[in-house]
């Protein structure tokens, strides 16, 4: 690869490395877009509001309009392929998979509105989950926890596995890689491929084994080395720590605008939706 | 000194899970976190075979959270492994269900503490298989009874009762899906890799931690925080997690034909008070919530 400069077409998309790439651009949210410049706490308050809106309601009009501004939010936040493609694809499967159960085990095509309803629900809320954490970085995400009084040891724990866990599936391939070499190739692959099927998960068994310890040192590592700096005892939940540590964060008129559109857009939506139901 | 008595040595000035400090309870909720996390993702790649309209694949790795609650202390690994969960397979990729998520993390927590605790001894296989399956089990069994009430509450009472076979369909989906969960996570990734894995990480594992390792002799007990009983915080538990749905679910209260076959309580608030019932169920499921969450803190500030 050299780097940005070629584009990714076609089958390239399909590599692991291309995945994994995906997956580090939403760990650390470089793609941009209108959240990642706002303040986490804004963030997390934009995110409560718009997951929220749609359980309190059963006209598919709000619904509708709710499922759009999300999406068009998730857009705006700049959400990778990988993951809108995901969530399509999550979406049509369930859609498939509760349509089939509602015909095979005796049902009634009127069911389809109820499902609609719960779809457009639950798609909501995950685009909105989608866009807020696609748009927060570890870093943010928890100086955000920690600035809503959340646990010291959650907001760590989140930010650091944030960090470690691209690299965890790195070395986790690494390691079966190393497997895959030493090992035997299996005899054929047996009636439905049991065999291989069955190789492929010894060995994914197998390689947490040292997975498990160097990562258990690692933590060690990580932990000892937060401690000389004063973790616990600096106090980074109450006291000079934590001021210390959110001295950066600034709530400014721009974030309290976002959440008052949010907001008036929600109080909109139901009036509109509940004057001119036109969707039902 | 030989190898064993240094061992012995050191096992001895090592803290038991009993007795732990701030830095080691982190140390084992970020490492259980961590490698849940990518046993979840690396779960999610294994490939599923669809039967129909049933799948049978790996939903999780449960040998890597009954190993380690088997060899660290159950409780920050019950906490630490589905807090991986949701960061890393849910928020990370977007399948993150909002608020209903609290409801599986509850669950699972409880799943692993309990199969944790079954553990007295890591070298046991007996109790190193059936482990697993009983996470698997509490795990499913618990979140199996909400999710039929989340399947109704998502769906108009008019459209359930025009769909009286919705309801039926749903159970039936439920209990297969539970068999193979049982068979695939809780036996194939489950049973056997905790009888491959643990005994041979168990002595080494610990150490790194600066752990005693497990003595069989004084296992962990099943108690929950404060001293209160084990089945206390699992009711409790249990009860939370379906009043996560409590916003929502007051169809369940309203619902009149599909649901009377699970539950003979109905009446009718929504007819009555109209839509306004949800945000009153909402306000009180939020006062109910705050409350639970400052008396607990009200008894731990006391017993400190």
């Amino acid at each position: 690869m050299s780097g940005t400069a070629t584009k990714r077409t076609g089958r390239d998309r399909m590599s692991v490395e291309w995945v994994k790439l995906e997956l580090m651009r939403v760990a650390y949210a470089t793609r941009g877009g209108f959240l990642s410049r706002r303040d986490p706490r804004a963030v997390l308050a934009w995110y409560v509001v718009v997951a929220a809106a749609p359980w309190f309601t059963y006209s598919t009009t709000i619904l509708t309009l709710l499922f759009l501004a999300a999406a068009v939010c998730a857009l705006a936040a700049r959400i990778g392929p990988l993951l809108l493609a995901l969530f399509a694809f999550g979406l049509l499967g369930q859609a498939v998979y509760v349509l089939v159960l509602v015909f095979f085990l005796g049902g009634n095509p009127a069911a389809i509105d109820g499902l609609a309803q719960i779809s457009l629900k639950l798609g909501t809320i995950s685009l909105a989950s989608m866009a807020a954490f696609v748009s927060l970085d570890p870093e943010k995400l928890s100086d955000g926890l920690l600035a809503l009084r959340a646990p010291a040891m959650l907001g760590f724990g989140v930010s650091y596995g944030y960090r470690m866990v691209p690299l965890l599936v790195d070395e986790f391939h690494t390691i079966v890689d190393g497997h895959r070499l030493r090992g035997a190739p299996p005899s054929g692959h047996g009636f439905l491929g049991w065999r291989t099927a069955r190789r492929i998960g010894v060995i994914a068994v197998q390689s947490f084994y040292p997975l498990i310890l160097n990562t258990a040192g690692r933590t060690r590592t990580t932990v000892e080395a937060l401690e000389t700096r004063g973790f616990t005892a600096a106090g980074s939940t109450s006291g000079a720590g934590r001021r210390l540590r959110l001295a950066h964060l600034r709530f400014t008129p721009a974030d309290a605008a976002l959440i008052a559109a949010t907001l008036l857009f929600v109080v909109v939506a139901y009036g509109v939706g509940g004057r001119w139901p036109v969707i039902g | 000194m030989s190898v064993s008595e240094i061992t012995d040595d050191f096992r001895d000035r090592a803290r038991s899970a009993d007795i732990l400090s701030g830095s080691q309870k982190l140390m084992i909720l970020v490492l259980s976190m961590t490698l849940y996390g990518v046993g979840d993702i690396v779960a999610n790649i294994v490939p599923e075979i669809q039967a129909g309209p049933f799948e049978i694949g790996v939903s999780y790795f449960s040998f890597i959270a009954v190993v380690l609650a088997a060899l660290l202390a159950p409780a920050w690994v019950a906490l630490g492994a589905p807090l991986g969960e949701l960061v890393f397979s849910d928020m990370l990729l977007g399948d993150f269900g909002g608020f209903s998520e609290i409801e599986g993390f509850l669950e699972t927590a409880l799943a692993i503490y309990i199969a944790g605790c079954l553990v007295r001894n890591p070298r046991s296989l007996r109790q190193l298989f059936w482990a697993p399956i009983v996470m698997v089990l509490v795990d499913k069994l618990t979140g199996g009874a909400i999710d039929i009430t989340k399947v109704l509450i998502g769906i108009d009472p008019e459209s359930l009762e025009e769909s009286g076979g919705l309801v039926s369909a749903f159970l039936v989906a439920e209990g297969i899906d539970i068999v193979i969960t049982v068979v695939t996570s809780g036996i194939l990734f489950g049973a056997l890799p905790a009888m491959w894995l643990a005994p041979r990480l168990y002595g080494k594992l610990e150490p790194i931690m600066g752990l005693r390792p497990r003595d069989p002799q004084r296992p962990p007990r099943m108690r929950g925080p404060w001293k209160t009983s084990i089945w206390a915080v699992a009711a409790l538990a249990f009860v939370a997690a379906a009043a996560v749905e409590l916003t929502a679910a007051w169809e369940e209260f309203a619902g009149r034909e599909g649901i009377s076959v699970l539950g003979a309580f109905e009446p009718d608030y929504v007819e009555r008070f109209g839509a306004v019932y949800l945000w009153i169920a909402a306000a009180i499921a939020l006062v109910i919530g705050l409350g639970v969450f400052f008396a607990l803190r009200a008894v731990r500030s006391r017993s400190q």
